[in-house]
């Protein structure tokens, strides 16, 4: 009982000086939201949207109807330009990442056998997202895809037709009727092949949970980032104990009666706090303001948040043990922070370092996370990466507090 | 000469501290010997081409052939999937996978994408050549790890619904001719053998599409390799830990202080002025070996190209350098931790496009960007390794560089206090 007592006298005097720093709280909470904020403003929505540029040198009906559509799209957002030149130029520089142009005879050539081309002026530095922006732009134009192949074959037939004998029937008549039924066909073409595709895709999610949730790119995103912010903590543990250090409080708690162990597991428990305070106020602004899904089990999610918050305090404790002055517990530490995101694959899925990353708090704190937002598993998603870090955490902090210096 | 006096005494403490030179040598490279490993070694694809996509076909016929083919020229198709593989994933007891074939193909993708081993498998059902031909609709299925690459995601289904619409556009012009004779019914003899004699004699075979896309790179753009996914992302994630010394530095003076070191040199015969610049001289130096190490390991390692114009380079590393020397230097002078200044930094990388493209930012996300450094830095970059551009391309970019340096240096000499 007296141990409870000291270590949460402890905590309650490292929570105070904690909060008396405002950079701090810049930190914790607004700096997370700010990001989250962006994020979801850019990956809120099922697709991304990209803004381009456009220019429509055609003089005919089809280079309208092309920009017309593509202003419809609603992943595409259009900054029409004077010509095919300007739009060359400005994605030269880099101020788009693409263009798209219509030709001056565009209106004229896709009613030839050869077809019209759109042009799409791709800025090589950003080629990344080429095949998704050029994706965009030929889902926006799918049906005028259609309309316009259909109808080139069909005036290409009736074209054909010698009007010469068409019995009682005049060539102007015949010419009126032939054309109607030509503009009908197109159109119910046209509907058919959108509404009903002859091949339409479905998309399957396959999870271990029984009742996968619809997977975004925003869910995908933000435990990452969530863990990448939450351990700038290690950063805050470092540099307070280094000052107290430095001032001698250090020295002088261990005049009291509280053990080492408790000293320090006093220190630990106002952060493991304020990461699951930071965890939950990110994940709740991103549920709430960005409409991301929580997953199906508050459990399994309520596990991984502890587990999680309780890695990152004890790494804390570690790497306040090793570090020697502020310069070592603030701009080092951050850099550490920085590449154990990259190894573990926070910053982006694509980039980490298989291996490596198995070590890292990060890496199993993110799978339980993912497992929970994205993949809608209950604790059986959990408790392997929860188990893994609590194991973590028992080893940074038997090593922290045998390696901790009060003086 | 008293300005270098400073300088050398930064280094030496620099030399003094125990690992921190290492430390700060090997950082960057633990930083970016991930990423562009991940660029280089397909991870996160070096082109579309690259980017496996496994196609499970339980029809066999002429159209699932012609849309494997037409999804082969934008991913790397993989098919058949090997024996090892059900074994791996004990299903070689399973009575699907008794002799090979798109039924284990199924059940072995089934469990990889549970085990998140991949992302993505597309299934052609049994029937759809034989629907196709009798104009029926056929559902195919993409199957996806939810926790997967959800750009990739997009991009194969964006891929698949093209190639189902130019595989439908023969039969969708059949159609169309169909209707027109069961139309011409009701006309004379005269007008439905007309319209019966060009249906015949039209084609619908090897039909092209009536519209054409084609990517081109802007005509100032000088090819020096095919544009990759490492010449594109190096830049970012380069600036983005570069302005991250800034933090250091701040830490750095932050223990200077509390040591009372800037309080002993300043009752020397050291101006603030020359003070001042000793120390961004040191950051200049801690910045520039920073930049160095980061490109050179690229370009040595992973072969990164650096431009064809060494000069424009060299000069937008120092523009860059001395922003962030100066931005140190201002957050050195300002009262916050150096991880109340860290965060920032990683919000400016996010909205100076260090990590996604501004193009997908709001309006007025995309004006703000303007006012960060990142953004000017990220763009001298692009235009010197993607673009192929040279000095002058990238003098506006190291002047707005230096302008923010100015900013920060004027900001950080008025909020300086030696004796604080």
């Amino acid at each position: 009982m007296l141990t409870i007592k000291q270590i949460l006298a402890i905590a309650y005097k490292e929570t105070r000086l904690w909060l008396q720093v405002p950079g701090n709280w810049l930190t914790i909470l607004l700096v997370p939201f700010a990001f989250i904020a962006i994020l979801g403003s850019v990956f809120g929505g099922s697709t991304p949207v990209f803004t381009i540029y456009a220019a429509n040198d055609d003089q005919g009906d089809l280079g309208a109807d092309v920009i017309e559509l593509l202003e419809d799209s609603p992943n595409l957002e259009l900054e029409m330009l004077d010509s095919q030149a300007e739009a060359d130029r400005r994605v030269g520089k880099g101020e788009r990442m693409a263009a798209v142009v219509i030709p001056a005879d565009f209106s004229e050539v896709v009613k030839t056998e050869a077809g019209g081309t759109i042009w799409v002026i791709i800025d090589p530095a950003r080629q990344n997202n080429a095949g998704l922006v050029s994706g965009l732009v030929k889902a926006a134009l799918s049906k005028m895809l259609v309309d316009a192949s259909v109808e080139r074959e069909m005036s290409g037939m009736i074209s054909d037709i010698k009007t010469d004998d068409l019995g009682g029937t005049s060539s102007f008549d015949f010419d009126t009727f032939i054309r109607a039924g030509v503009k009908g066909m197109v159109a119910k073409q046209v509907n058919e092949a959108i509404d009903n595709p002859l091949i339409d895709l479905e998309k399957q999610p396959v999870s271990a949970s029984a009742n996968p949730i619809e997977a975004t790119r925003l869910g995908g995103l933000v435990p990452g980032y969530t863990l990448m912010f939450l351990f700038f903590l290690l950063s805050h543990i470092a540099a307070a104990v280094v000052e107290e250090r430095s001032l001698g409080s250090l020295r002088r708690l261990l005049v009291t009666p509280a053990s080492k162990a408790v000293i320090l597991a006093g220190k630990m428990l106002p952060f493991f706090f304020i990461a699951i305070g930071q965890m939950l106020f990110v994940l709740l602004v991103s549920s709430w303001v960005f409409k991301m899904s929580l997953g199906n089990s508050p459990l399994a999610l309520a596990v991984i948040i502890l587990a999680t918050a309780l890695s990152a305090a004890t790494l804390g404790i570690l790497v306040a043990s090793l570090v020697k002055n502020e310069n070592q517990a603030g701009g080092l530490t951050i850099l550490v922070v920085l590449v154990l995101a990259v190894i573990s694959g926070s910053i982006s899925d694509n980039i980490q370092i298989m291996g490596p990353n198995f070590v890292t708090p990060h890496y199993w704190a993110r799978q339980g996370m993912l497992n929970v937002l994205q993949r809608g598993m209950g604790l059986e998603g959990v408790w392997l990466p929860a188990g893994i870090l609590l194991g973590l955490s028992v080893i940074f902090f038997v090593v922290g507090a045998r390696r901790f210096k009060f003086e | 000469m008293k300005i270098f006096a400073v300088f050398l005494n930064e280094n030496k403490r620099l030399f003094r501290a125990k690992g921190l030179i290492l430390i700060l040598l090997l950082m960057p490279l633990a930083f970016i010997i991930p990423i562009a490993m991940a660029y280089t070694s397909g991870a996160a694809g070096s082109s579309d081409k690259d980017r496996p996509l496994l196609v499970i076909d339980y029809d066999g016929g002429k159209q699932a052939q012609d849309l494997i083919e037409t999804l082969d020229e934008s991913f790397l198709i993989e098919r058949n999937l090997p024996a090892e593989e059900a074994k791996k994933y004990e299903l070689d007891g399973d009575p699907d996978c008794a002799a090979p074939g798109p039924a284990c193909d199924e059940k072995i993708a089934r469990a990889q994408l549970k085990e998140s081993a991949r992302t993505l498998a597309l299934l052609i059902p049994r029937g759809l050549s034989e629907a196709y031909d009798q104009s029926k609709q056929t559902v195919i299925t993409l199957l996806y790890d939810p926790a997967g690459d959800v750009n990739l995601r997009d991009q194969v289904q964006g891929v698949i619904q093209g190639a189902a619409i130019s595989i439908s556009l023969e039969k969708q012009v059949m159609q169309s001719q169909q209707d027109m004779q069961d139309l011409t019914s009701i006309a004379s003899d005269e007008v439905k053998d007309a319209v019966a004699d060009a249906v015949e004699k039209s084609s619908t075979t090897d039909l092209k599409s009536a519209i054409a896309f084609e990517q081109i790179p802007p005509s100032n753009y000088i090819e020096r390799k095919p544009p990759n996914p490492l010449q594109q992302n190096i830049p970012g994630y380069t600036v983005m830990f570069v302005f991250l010394v800034a933090a250091f530095m701040a830490g750095w003076s932050i223990e200077e202080k509390r040591n009372g070191i800037l309080r002993r040199l300043r009752s020397s015969p050291v101006s603030t002025a020359s003070l001042l610049a000793g120390k961004l001289l040191y950051g200049l130096a801690v910045s520039l070996v920073q930049i160095f190490v980061l490109f050179l390991a690229t370009s040595t390692m992973f072969g990164l190209d650096l431009g064809k114009d060494p000069l424009a380079f060299i000069l937008v590393c120092a523009a860059l350098a001395t922003t962030v020397a100066c931005l140190g230097m201002l957050a050195s002078a300002v009262k916050f931790p150096s991880s109340a200044i860290t965060a920032p930094l990683v919000i400016g990388a996010l909205l100076g496009g260090c990590l996604f493209s501004p193009d997908l930012f709001p309006p007025l996300l995309r004006t703000i960007s303007y006012f960060i450094p990142h953004t000017w830095a990220m763009t001298a970059y692009q235009d010197l390794l993607v673009r192929g551009q040279g000095l002058a391309q990238v003098l506006p970019e190291i002047g707005v560089l230096l302008v923010f340096a100015a900013v920060f240096f004027g900001l950080g000499v008025w909020r300086f206090d030696p004796m604080d």
